[in-house]
């Protein structure tokens, strides 16, 4: 299947690329393409011009200060998952980049395009809320900061405005973060997916807990009942088991060919439970 | 559109249309069919090419992305018409059969033995996860990629 006709605008940089978006009616942001290219073929979107975005410089980096870990839009999906700064800073994001599809989409895809896509089986944008993180925008009215619980609006919809463009993230460190994930088969879409990152308070208890699913009726659904279980507590057993039924009951997993919502919501409440206990484990290792 | 690219170390100008995937612009501009289009969806992995140094579906890739840089495709792995050492290790492991798949699987290996002279079988199966074959059962791939195919393991 080849895509529909359009024209390609290379941007050289955030501005033109933010201009030329903002003018022309019906186009589009390229970024890897790992999504928008195989949504031309299927003809899910029409745009009149695909603008590439790929090029623009100063978007691929990965930044680390006292508390943040800051990743660039245009930072491919593999470059996360290889980092070994991503891994000692931020586990969680290292754990759900290398979840994401196999390794010659993410040499292509990226950290922005997995976000401003916002598809409720994205891997991306559960590691996101979870780790409480913050997207950076670029638009016609310069730049704004965006918290993570306001980025998604449903299936494939952001908060994003016209010709505004992610051009980083910013995640708040810990290494007591794990993401874990139940895929059926190598080139399809993972069943679910359960994010957890957690800041202790300095004596063996929770002070923040961040728990966000992958595949539920939302794009990256919060578990804050779960959440609110683990603050104050330090992680026994039973309070992990009651943290992850909530999270279960908190996704309302849809019923697809991939599961039934009983079988899901079963698939949560495991994945759930293994998440907290690791990032646990490696809250106390780090 | 003109795109410009240099595939397995030869420069060329290409007058495509905007919307072309980089597997046709190698197929059907260039005439390289070594390449091969199986699911068209991003799924399989039969049409792995090398771009810039990371190898990746080239379905997937739109003309425009690939101008101005650098494509290996299996073309490239037996320039002078005879095989190179990974195709010889997958002709002699028997790690093809129908061979659909096989260039898309030689260029994933090939970009994994660069980075990664010495991969262990995990390593190998992981960084193969992209590509899909109906008639190994990978096991003979993974064997042949093992071989240690270009000599790096010999102290």
């Amino acid at each position: 299947m080849r895509p529909p006709d359009f024209a390609f605008h290379t941007s050289p940089t955030l501005e033109d690329a933010v201009s030329v978006l903002a003018s022309e009616n019906g186009s589009m942001a390229l970024a890897g393409g790992q999504s928008l290219i195989p949504m031309l073929r299927f003809r899910l979107v029409r745009p009149s011009v695909v603008v590439d975005i790929g090029r623009i410089e100063g978007l691929d980096t990965i930044e680390s200060s006292e508390d943040i870990l800051e990743i660039g839009a245009l930072v491919t999906t593999n470059r996360v998952a290889q980092s070994s700064e991503v891994r000692a800073l931020s586990p969680l994001w290292a754990d759900a980049a290398s979840a994401i599809a196999d390794p010659l989409v993410r040499n292509l895809g990226t950290v922005g395009g997995n976000l401003a896509h916002a598809d409720p089986l994205n891997d991306l944008p559960a590691a996101l809320v979870a780790a409480r993180g913050r997207v950076v925008a670029e638009g016609a009215n310069g730049t704004r900061v965006i918290e993570s619980d306001d980025l998604f609006a449903g299936p494939f919809e952001t908060s994003l405005r016209r010709a505004e463009l992610i051009t980083g993230i910013r995640l708040p460190r810990s290494s007591a973060g794990a993401y874990e994930k139940m895929k059926r088969a190598a080139a399809d879409y993972g069943v679910a997916g359960v994010a957890v990152q957690i800041t202790g308070n300095g004596s063996g208890r929770i002070a923040v807990a961040g728990i966000a699913v992958t595949g539920g009726e939302e794009v990256a659904t919060r578990a804050r009942e779960a959440e609110t279980l683990l603050v104050g507590s330090d992680a026994d057993p039973s309070t992990i088991a009651r943290a992850a039924a909530a999270t279960a009951a908190a996704a309302r997993m849809p019923g697809d060919e991939r599961g039934s919502p009983r079988y899901k919501s079963e698939l949560v409440k495991v994945l759930a439970g293994r998440a907290i206990r690791r990032a646990m484990e490696r809250g106390a290792a780090g | 559109m003109k795109v410009s690219v240099v595939v397995n170390g030869a420069g060329h100008v290409v007058d495509c249309h905007p919307s072309t995937l980089l597997v046709h612009l190698l197929r059907e501009e260039l005439q390289l069919t070594g390449t091969h289009v199986g699911c068209d969806t991003s799924s399989c992995g039969a049409c792995t090419v090398i771009l810039d140094g990371a190898a990746v579906k080239s379905c997937t890739v739109l003309a425009g992305q690939a101008d101005g840089r650098e494509i290996e495709t299996v073309e490239g792995l037996g320039p002078d018409g005879r095989l190179g050492p990974l195709q010889r290790a997958f002709a002699e492991h028997f790690a093809l059969q129908c061979g659909f798949c096989t260039s898309g699987f030689l260029m994933a290996a090939t970009a994994l033995l660069r980075e990664n002279p010495e991969p262990s079988e995990s390593e190998v199966r992981k960084a193969l996860e992209g590509n899909l074959c109906r008639c190994t059962g990978y096991q003979h791939i993974v064997d042949a990629v093992l071989s240690d195919p270009t000599g790096s393991g010999q102290p």
